[in-house]
């Protein structure tokens, strides 16, 4: 078997549409609906239930008493537990919130309106639904299309990373618009970089209103949200649409197959159409909205008085929507007059910014290529009953008569009002647009104005779709709308609360399924004890050294550099003048250094010590160059630093490195130090002797600066912080820090400006082998631990990208006293100063438990870095998740053959963070090959991603086959010629081979194929400026 | 009538507007669809309520059309309140 297939030029890295569309690598979810995603929901909707008004009350205001006790408790969690487990029925309270304050309020709220007895219905805009008599089961359901002039530019971009079926669905659409002869992917005319200026956001909202971006444009909006409302569990009991969404509503009802061939038949429909306008064929007409009813303007055309465009072809009313909404086509002149006469009368008019006369008999000459697709689909009796907008009536059963209607709709008037009132009648209550923007929905809110109903977009353009999501999905569950919650966590990792209205809660465990080391469970449990057995040891040995070290008044002074365990051998010692120094780096001593491994931790479940690439963390940078500069300015307090900068970060090798450090006296302050450090690397992983990795300059004082006074920290848009410090660890790998380092224990409050939370100063045993009970001159867990809560604040912001952020300078650092004796809670205060797309600028305050600041980073400069949310995903759960897409599609068979594509992103192909991924997808033995590489740079970011994609290729296979999720780095890839891979597990016998695997790379793309029990060729060749792959099966 | 009376009168038609209540506060910087979240035949409607309201004919389709030119489409409440101020006050 052959398959030659072009490649679709799927948008690089660099450009921001890379994070949401192009370059972004189908995951795993695409396969099972099961990952989790980092995105974290700025809203969640929350159902509660009670047999009856009486004991839903109770419930509410249990809630809310329960949120004042566990004010930390992650919102996710609690709409999971409560959303999945609701019981058919009952009493219902449906409430959106942003956050644990907004809920109490909303409960508040509620509880007290539910107390009225008058109080029939709670429909609260901004997330309060409560229904007295819920429409559902006696009100039927209906979904409605919306057309064109429902698109809108970047609709559905904040849906897109959560829901794998939105971005199947695009990812579909944009191969074949290219393969249909678009010169870029569709979901470029739809969604435009977050960097686009105010002029290429115009031209953009231009181009979105041509004919055959609009079409194409809708029907994927239309198609995406309805395979979304499919998956959230919603059925309809009915269909419509308006406009150019019935392509959509029609093969929703079974009319239509939903296949590449119809979306290619679209698709070209919409170019023939646009090139009949740009060919001119088509004359311009101009489309007006006017706030009027059919009848009233129908009145006005025909008023004698108005005699410029008497003329019955001249204007014509192509549809009519609503009471408050006409609309009107015709010639330029006859509508200038007609705009110039409704408006005289107090009618708002506003002219629609597309200009093709549809559903008016001026269309009729360009039916052609309409009924020329007809042609080519299959039309089949509806599944659902669909009405259609032009008769009001349901459409006929007839395959031929649906096609006759289909066709004459173009160019017969749209009776939207006639339509809605029909349904109506045939005991429609709920209607759901199943679209954007939402214009539909307010057609049918003014149509049955008065009348018992509910109508709900599921998506609208000045809302964020999520939250628009929560808001329909709340709306809906009050009117006992049966929906299948589960969808909303599926890729978000939740927990379950066992809540109950006594407040008493607990926490179970995740609702995950991957590959574990087992223990059992009297081992676990033993290890864990004899783990807090040793901390509180720890703890306590170093409580009563601070204690002892305080009453002597030694503490913080330099007397004793001979425990100090950054010093390493002294090179030259010219005192109170200059020092030079090597260190050996040395994984086997700086035990710390596992504990901070960029790439995270746990790549491996048969190696529980396989973890990312270890790196200096900078505050052990501060500590070394303080430790040595203490040796030239003996006596004397560290009281700071400035302008340290670290110009590249010091990874640690499986073989020791060195460091050089100089440090020398400024002879214009002798308490100020200049230091260098060097990173001289190893034989095998080499450094730089030319520049330093890190220099600033260590200020040293008599005494501690006296701190500035306490300041107030109020915060714009304050709420309780996004992820709490145990999500940020290990709940949800949000952070790479290993128990070393784990010392933020509280995230208190964020808001705009910044964030506060708690430190708690830990015991320094455990970082040093030859130093069990370390004597360092500053606190480097603490100092680090600042920049947990910083990466917090980052990790709660609204926007996806650029989320991972390291830092790059330290302005100033001010030590004000000694440091926390081991166990003291420390307030760390965190503003954020400026920010741009590359740099964001922090504030850091530590402060001692009395108040007063201890010390203040300032300015700390981070960089920001943009890895696609999938590389985000993988290093969370490296195991769940895979780096590429499924290419070519079709060349893929479930469960048989897997073909992949990876692009590698530019910030994962910088040395270090491109060894961080080495080290968490390739075995042992790999890595050590991946080191020893004496290769081009090129060459060794294509050995990378070659193994990346043809292990992706082997885990989705696996997935698929055996419903098994395995990591990366437990794959091991023998390569011989060609390309051909043996694939070997590294845990010992699976219930069969893992399977044939090959794979090739060039500049910019790694692509694998990967079938079971039969060899599989591919070759990549490149034709006309595109590649495409040739697998081939044996 | 002063811009603070009529800030009421709209505040109180948009607490429970059309069969949709509103608990959040509104004030002069609350957008009319992205924080009250109508949609623009609600504004339409709105206008027919304020000319019942006041009990006379106000020029909405010009303040619409003005709505329609701008970029970002959504109408602060403190900007109505200053249109309905000028023609209140010219009627």
């Amino acid at each position: 078997m052959t398959l030659m297939l072009p490649s679709t030029p799927w948008i690089r890295a660099g450009s921001v549409s890379n994070e949401t569309i192009g370059a972004t690598p189908v995951p795993l979810a695409t396969v099972a609906c099961t990952a989790g995603s980092p995105l974290r929901w700025e809203s969640e909707a929350f159902v509660l239930r009670g047999d009856d008004r009486f004991q839903l009350r109770q419930h509410v205001q249990a809630l809310a008493d329960f949120l004042i006790q566990k004010p930390s408790i992650g919102l996710k969690d609690l709409a999971f537990t409560l959303n999945t487990a609701l019981a058919p029925g009952g009493s219902r309270l449906a409430v959106v919130a942003e956050s644990t304050a907004d809920l109490q309020a909303r409960l508040g709220r509620a509880a007290e309106r539910l107390a009225d007895p008058r109080c029939k219905q709670i429909k609260d805009m901004r997330g309060i639904y409560y229904f007295d008599e819920p429409l559902h089961p006696q009100g039927k359901l209906a979904l409605l299309f919306p057309g064109e002039g429902g698109q809108y530019l970047n609709m559905l971009r904040d849906l897109y990373p959560h829901f794998p079926e939105v971005r199947t669905h695009f990812e579909q659409c944009d191969r074949l618009s290219v393969q249909g002869g678009r010169s870029e992917p569709i979901s470029r005319a739809i969604l435009l970089p977050e960097s686009a200026t105010p002029e290429e956001h115009q031209r953009a909202e231009r181009e979105l209103w041509r004919l055959d971006n609009a079409i194409a444009a809708i029907l994927i909006a239309d198609w995406s949200i309805y395979q979304l409302l499919l998956n959230l569990g919603l059925r309809p009991d009915a269909i419509a649409s308006h406009s150019a969404g019935e392509f959509s509503a029609l093969t929703a009802a079974g009319c239509f197959e939903h296949n590449d061939t119809l979306i290619a038949e679209l698709f070209a429909l919409g170019r023939v159409l646009r090139q009949q306008e740009d060919d001119g064929e088509m004359p311009e007409y101009i489309l007006l909205a006017a706030s009027a009813d059919h009848s009233t303007v129908a009145a006005i055309l025909l008023d004698p008085g108005v005699d410029t465009f008497r003329s019955p072809d001249a204007v014509r009313v192509a549809m009519s929507n609503c009471p408050h909404q006409t609309i009107l086509a015709g010639l330029p002149a006859a509508m200038s007059a007609v705009e110039k006469e409704l408006s005289a009368r107090g009618i708002v008019c506003e002219r629609l910014p597309f200009s093709r006369p549809y559903h008016t008999p001026l269309f009729e000459p360009f039916l052609g290529p309409v009924a020329k697709m007809y042609e080519k689909l299959g039309v089949r009796p509806p599944q659902t009953p669909i009405y259609s907008c032009i008769t009001g009536q349901l459409f006929p059963s007839d395959p031929e008569a649906i096609r006759r209607l289909s066709i004459e709709h173009w160019a017969r008037p749209v009776e939207f009002v006639r339509m809605i009132e029909t349904m109506y009648a045939d005991g429609v209550r709920l209607f759901v647009e199943c679209g954007p923007r939402g214009n539909l929905t307010s057609f049918v809110q003014d149509i049955l104005r008065g009348r018992t109903f509910e109508a709900v977009a599921a998506n609208l353009v000045h809302r964020s779709g999520l939250t628009q999501l929560n808001h329909m999905a709340a709306l809906l569950a009050a009117h006992h709308v049966p929906l299948r919650f589960e969808h909303l966590y599926n890729r978000r990792d939740p927990q379950r609360i066992e809540w109950e209205a006594s407040g008493a809660y607990k926490r179970s465990g995740s609702c995950h399924r991957g590959i574990r080391p087992s223990h059992s469970p009297n081992t676990a449990v033993m290890q864990q004890y004899l783990g807090v057995m040793e901390q509180f040891l720890d703890l306590e040995r170093e409580v009563m050294e601070a204690f002892l070290a305080h009453r002597s008044g030694s503490r913080g002074a330099n007397a004793t550099p001979s425990v100090w365990p950054l010093v390493g051998e002294i090179i030259r010692h010219e005192p109170g003048r200059e020092l030079v120094m090597r260190r050996r780096m040395d994984l086997a001593e700086d035990l710390y250094a596992s504990d901070h491994t960029l790439g995270a931790r746990n790549a491996s479940a048969i190696d529980p010590t396989h973890h990312g690439l270890p790196f200096l963390p900078m505050a052990f940078s501060l500590e070394m160059m303080a430790e040595a500069a203490s040796l030239l300015v003996p006596g004397k307090f560290v009281i700071g630093f400035r302008r340290v900068r670290l110009q590249r970060w010091v990874p640690f090798d499986d073989e020791p490195t060195t460091v050089e450090l100089t440090a020398r006296v400024r002879p214009e302050a002798l308490d100020e130090v200049i230091v260098d450090i060097h990173d001289l690397g190893n034989a095998v992983c080499p450094g730089n002797i030319d520049s330093p990795a890190v220099t600033g300059t260590v200020l040293f004082g008599d005494h501690y600066p006296e701190p500035p006074p306490a300041e107030n920290f109020p915060l714009t848009n304050e709420g309780p912080c996004r992820y709490t410090a145990h999500q940020l660890y290990e709940g949800e790998h949000r952070l790479f820090h290993g128990p070393l380092f784990q010392a933020l224990v509280s995230t208190d409050r964020q808001g705009d400006e910044g964030i506060e939370g708690h430190l708690q100063a830990r015991p320094h045993s455990g970082l040093f082998r030859s130093y069990p009970q370390p004597n360092l001159l500053l606190d480097p867990l603490l100092i680090d631990a600042s920049t947990h809560l910083l990466g917090c604040w980052h990790l709660g912001r609204a926007d996806q990208t650029g989320r991972v952020v390291l830092p790059y300078e330290l302005g100033t650092v001010m030590v004000h006293g000694p440091r926390p004796a081991v166990g003291t809670k420390v307030k760390c205060r965190v503003r954020i100063e400026r920010q741009s797309a590359r740099q964001v600028s922090h504030r850091i305050d530590l402060l001692a438990p009395d108040g007063r600041l201890w010390c203040r980073l300032a300015p700390a400069e981070y960089w920001r870095f943009y890895w696609p949310l999938e590389y985000v995903d993988f290093f969370r759960h490296k195991e769940r998740f895979l780096l590429g897409k499924r290419w070519p599609i079709e060349a893929n068979v479930p469960g048989q053959i897997c073909c992949m594509r990876v692009d590698p992103p530019d910030d994962l192909c910088q040395t270090v963070q491109r060894a961080a991924l080495a080290r968490v997808t390739l075995s042992r033995e790999e890595w050590n090959l991946f080191r020893l590489l004496k290769v081009s740079d090129w060459e060794r970011t294509a050995w990378l991603f070659g193994r990346i994609a043809a292990k992706d290729a082997i885990r989705a296979l696996w997935f698929e086959r055996h419903d098994q999720h395995l990591f990366p780095a437990d794959i091991e890839l023998e390569v011989g010629e060609n390309g051909r891979a043996t694939a070997r597990y590294r845990g010992g016998a699976l219930v069969e081979e893992l399977p044939h695997v090959t794979f090739t790379s060039v500049p910019g793309m790694s692509v694998a194929a990967a079938a079971f029990h039969r060899d599989i060729r591919l070759a990549l060749q490149h034709r006309e400026g595109e590649w495409a792959a040739a697998i081939t099966m044996e | 009538m002063t811009k603070e009376q009529i800030m009421t009168d709209v505040a109180a038609i948009l607490r429970n507007f059309n069969g949709r209540e509103y608990s959040g506060d509104i004030g002069p910087d609350t957008r009319f669809f992205g924080d009250l979240g109508l949609a623009s035949i609600d504004a339409v409607v709105l206008g027919e309520t304020l000319e019942e309201h006041y009990g006379r004919k106000l020029p909405f389709h010009l303040f619409m059309a003005d709505l329609g030119r701008r970029a970002v489409r959504d109408i602060p409440l403190g900007e109505l309140v200053v249109f309905l101020h000028q023609h209140l006050k010219n009627n």
